[in-house]
């Protein structure tokens, strides 16, 4: 069986700048990801890079088996490619609902709805007329969440879910994971919380200077195997 | 090392400006006319070139600084019968007054709307123009010819008198612009040009490099707009305000010619008088060109013809900036 | 004092019609993100189109206003693809400089084609039609169909905006376009839409503009600056705050028309600044 995701020989480019150089990536239908690496690693790059918002990319990207390297971002989304931005990038002026619905119009068709995300996040069902901007942090990033949720994605790429907020409300969204694994969707983790990331994930990728430095199933290295590559000592 | 085009480039312009130094001996009176009104449009179109092309502020009302000076200088020496140097002085207080109000009134602007705010101001101060007692109303009023006489006693000499003032006003305002980039503002405001947010970041004040941009330049076209005045031998709302003449014409030459740039105005002048000459007879297919030809030069160079020109010269014919390494002008 | 009465009557229902001519205007401002400085000009090129189909080709003038419509459509959805969506990538000032040379080629295209003579459309005798209210006030049948038109036309872009899924991708990319691309909004074909919309509205101000009022090739300029000021107060994204300002503007056009007919368009430019200094984030601002 292919592959969901397969990443081969990936650069990417800003300019002249080189920021990810030949990494190969796979990930398989339902599987957990987990992608570390310092600041500046690489890791959203690679993130924007599946999306198909980088300027300029070599190598192949394969979903579901069809090369997507060339495609738009819509065409990518519509696919079945969902992201959960960095910083959220919420539509501040538009309401809940309204930027629940957005991932219903570039995503594609299938089961996932306005009640399911709800279901997910009831407290998004209370406030579903208000601004996205009246939200606190928590809301907003499940906001995110659920807006990437009704693109009815096979594969979620998620870009720093935890930053800048509390540890309370992290382990609210951390909980919400497992139940989007089980209705069969496959993940991306970039996370800083490299011991919560490494815990949920099948499979993880850490990345040092654009290159992958090690990778594997988190049970068989060791933290001291994880550092060293991480730091690059 | 600076390669030979740009020593050509450097010695054509230094021969062009010995040139016009010397055209009221070298050339006829109607040539002297022609080349009166291409230095005006020139500082003109430096003036609008440092508050849009290096300030970042996009006005398309600067015809509105040129009606006040004109106005103001006829009220000071007509009305008020004041010397001419004491009205011209005296007219250019005026604009910079009105400069500082207007912009007090605009900046608070985002760039489209404080472009379209600055032509309503400009059109509101038009209309205003023609109301005023004292000038003529909407015909306009013209300056007696015993005022003209102080310029020179015969017509011939009287265009020569008009050209040298023209000539040392352009000269003025293209030194002060040169030494307003060489200072601390002007690193702000190449920083501005550059990148907006970049400037901000880097910790220019960009609100004061605005502001100094906008507030330098309206005395500077007040005094273009004195010396239209002594052109014509007139005002009038229509002439003294005139959009097409003092903004539309202008920021022509300079998009064509290179915004943001020492440049590209005198490129963008020689430019456009040269289309005028050929086309002028077309009527309205020459203002057609002139609009096709700036929206090809926006989409496709942005930096205009200069900014070609450049890449291929790898510097600046007219040094502004200090080499890092030897600190020597390039 | 049924004179003055009469006065507001008329200029309130002038201003349905600036108010149309600022509604595209702000749906570029709210949308687009730039001032088109050849709105007014794309307007009374519509007029001419107006006059073109009803003298030249003979049409009556509903069904030439009716061809106006698509027609504007096409021609917004074109200038957008073709002109403006070029010079997405460069700033504000480079779209402004675009415009700008738009405005000077239509406005000279049209004085090339048509001439310099101000025009009128006639529609067989409705803008001679009059409805009797009380005592001696009348009003135009004409301007009434105008200030209803306005009413309509911000209902509908309201239900459009607010209500549908098209409205709310063209918010989404208004709001944040960054993360209208992350998402995977076509942004390019969204703004073309936008801009099919502010078309729409042209061939509408256009079309009723020529039966209504005089024109000439020169217009646009100060149909721009009424559809501005208008815009302006009545801040941002807010439609039926442009119905409110362009009756704010007709209503100082007329008092200022009433003292000495030199005034008009000053005291609207006056009232206009007066306004602005007063209240620079608009009278009704939605955010």
């Amino acid at each position: 069986m292919s592959a969901l995701l397969e990443l081969r020989d990936l650069n990417v480019f800003y300019g002249a700048f080189h920021s990810v150089h030949g990494i190969n990536i796979t990930c398989q239908e339902g599987e957990i990801v987990s992608l570390i690496g310092a600041n500046g690693a690489g890791k959203s790059s690679t993130l924007r890079a599946i999306i198909g918002q980088v300027p300029r990319i070599t190598g192949e990207m394969r979903f579901d088996g069809e090369d997507m390297s060339k495609c738009s971002t819509p065409d990518r989304i519509a696919s079945g490619i969902a992201l959960v931005p960095e910083g959220r990038r919420l539509f501040p002026n538009l309401t809940v609902e309204e930027n629940l619905m957005i991932g219903a119009y570039t995503g594609r068709p299938g089961p996932i709805g306005l009640k399911d995300v709800y279901a997910i996040f009831p407290v998004l069902l209370e406030r579903r007329k208000q601004f996205a901007r009246q939200l606190s942090g928590g809301q907003q990033q499940m906001v995110a969440i659920g807006r990437a949720l009704m693109m009815n994605p096979r594969l979620v790429l998620f870009d720093e879910i935890s930053l800048g907020l509390s540890p309370k409300i992290i382990g609210d969204i951390y909980e919400v994971l497992p139940r989007i694994r089980d209705r069969g969707l496959s993940m991306i983790l970039v996370e800083q919380d490299i011991s919560r990331s490494l815990a949920m994930a099948d499979h993880f990728v850490c990345m040092l200077e654009g290159r992958i430095s090690l990778a594997g199933r988190p049970a068989d290295v060791t933290r001291a195997q994880i550092a060293a590559s991480y730091f690059g000592d | 090392m600076t390669s030979g085009l740009v020593l050509f480039g450097r010695i054509a312009l230094a021969l062009g400006l010995i040139g016009l130094c010397a055209a009221p001996v070298l050339f006829s009176p109607a040539m002297l006319v022609l080349l009166t009104q291409a230095l005006t449009m020139l500082t003109l179109a430096m003036l609008w070139n440092l508050v849009a092309g290096y300030g970042n502020v996009m006005v398309i009302g600067q015809h509105a600084f040129v009606g006040i000076g004109a106005y103001a200088f006829y009220g000071f020496a007509m009305l008020a019968g004041w010397h001419m140097a004491v009205a011209l002085s005296a007219a250019m207080a005026v604009t910079l007054v009105c400069g500082i109000a207007v912009y007090a009134m605009l900046y608070r602007l985002r760039t489209a709307y404080l472009a379209v705010g600055s032509w309503v101001v400009a059109e509101t101060l038009m209309l205003i123009a023609s109301r005023l007692p004292g000038f003529g109303g909407g015909s306009g009023a013209s300056l007696p010819t015993s005022l003209l006489r102080s310029l020179g006693v015969r017509a011939p000499e009287r265009l020569s008198t008009i050209y040298i003032l023209v000539l040392g006003m352009a000269v003025l305002a293209f030194g002060l612009i040169w030494a307003l980039m060489r200072s601390r503002i002007g690193l702000g405001l190449a920083a501005l040009r550059d990148s907006e947010e970049g400037a901000a970041v880097a910790g220019v004040n960009t609100r004061l490099v605005r502001a100094a941009s906008f507030i330098l330049a309206a005395p500077m076209v007040g005094l273009v707009g004195v010396l239209i005045t002594l052109q014509k031998g007139r005002i009038s709302h229509v002439a003294s305000f005139s959009m097409l003449d003092w903004t539309i014409y202008v920021l022509f030459i300079v998009v064509i010619g290179g915004l943001g740039s020492l440049e590209g105005p005198i490129i963008g002048t020689l430019v456009f008088f040269l289309l005028r000459e050929v086309l002028q007879d077309y009527g309205t297919l020459y203002l057609i060109t002139l609009g096709a030809i700036s929206i090809v030069v926006v989409l496709f160079a942005p930096k205009g013809l200069w900014g070609l020109a450049r890449r291929k010269l790898g510097c600046d014919l007219i040094p502004l900036t200090h080499d890092p390494k030897t600190g020597d002008l390039r | 004092m049924t004179g003055l009465l009469d006065q507001i009557i008329q200029a309130s229902l002038l201003g349905g019609l600036y108010a149309i001519f600022a509604l595209g205007l702000a749906i570029s401002v709210g949308v687009l993100k730039f001032i088109n400085v050849a709105h007014g000009d794309l307007i009374v090129a519509m007029s001419f189109l107006m006059l073109t189909l009803t003298e030249s080709l003979g049409l009556p003038a509903p069904i030439a206003f009716a061809l106006l419509i698509p027609i504007g459509a096409g021609m917004g959805w074109l200038l957008q693809y073709g002109l403006f969506q070029r010079a997405a990538s460069q700033n504000e000032l480079q779209i402004i400089l675009i415009t700008f040379g738009l405005s000077v080629i239509l406005q000279n295209g049209l004085l090339g084609i048509y001439g310099a003579d101000t025009r009128k459309v006639t529609a067989g005798g409705i803008e001679l039609a009059s409805l009797h209210l009380f005592g001696n006030i009348n009003i135009g049948v004409l301007p009434l169909i105008i200030f209803a038109t306005a009413c309509v036309l911000i209902a509908g872009l309201e239900q459009l905006l607010y209500r549908t899924g098209l409205g709310v991708k063209i918010r989404a990319i208004a709001d944040a376009p960054e993360a209208a691309r992350l998402v995977g909004l076509k942004v390019a074909g969204l703004m073309a839409i936008a801009m099919a919309l502010v078309g729409i509205t042209e061939a509408v101000s256009g079309g009723l503009m020529s039966i209504w009022t005089n024109f000439d090739p020169s217009s646009g300029s100060s149909r721009l600056l009424i559809a501005f000021e208008v815009v302006v107060l009545a801040g941002l994204g807010s439609f039926w705050g442009v119905l409110v300002g362009g009756i704010i503007i007709a209503l100082a056009q007329t008092f200022g028309g009433m003292v000495d007919s030199a005034y008009q368009v000053l005291a609207g430019h006056i009232v206009f600044l007066i306004l602005f200094l007063a209240r620079p984030q608009g009278l009704f601002p939605k955010t």
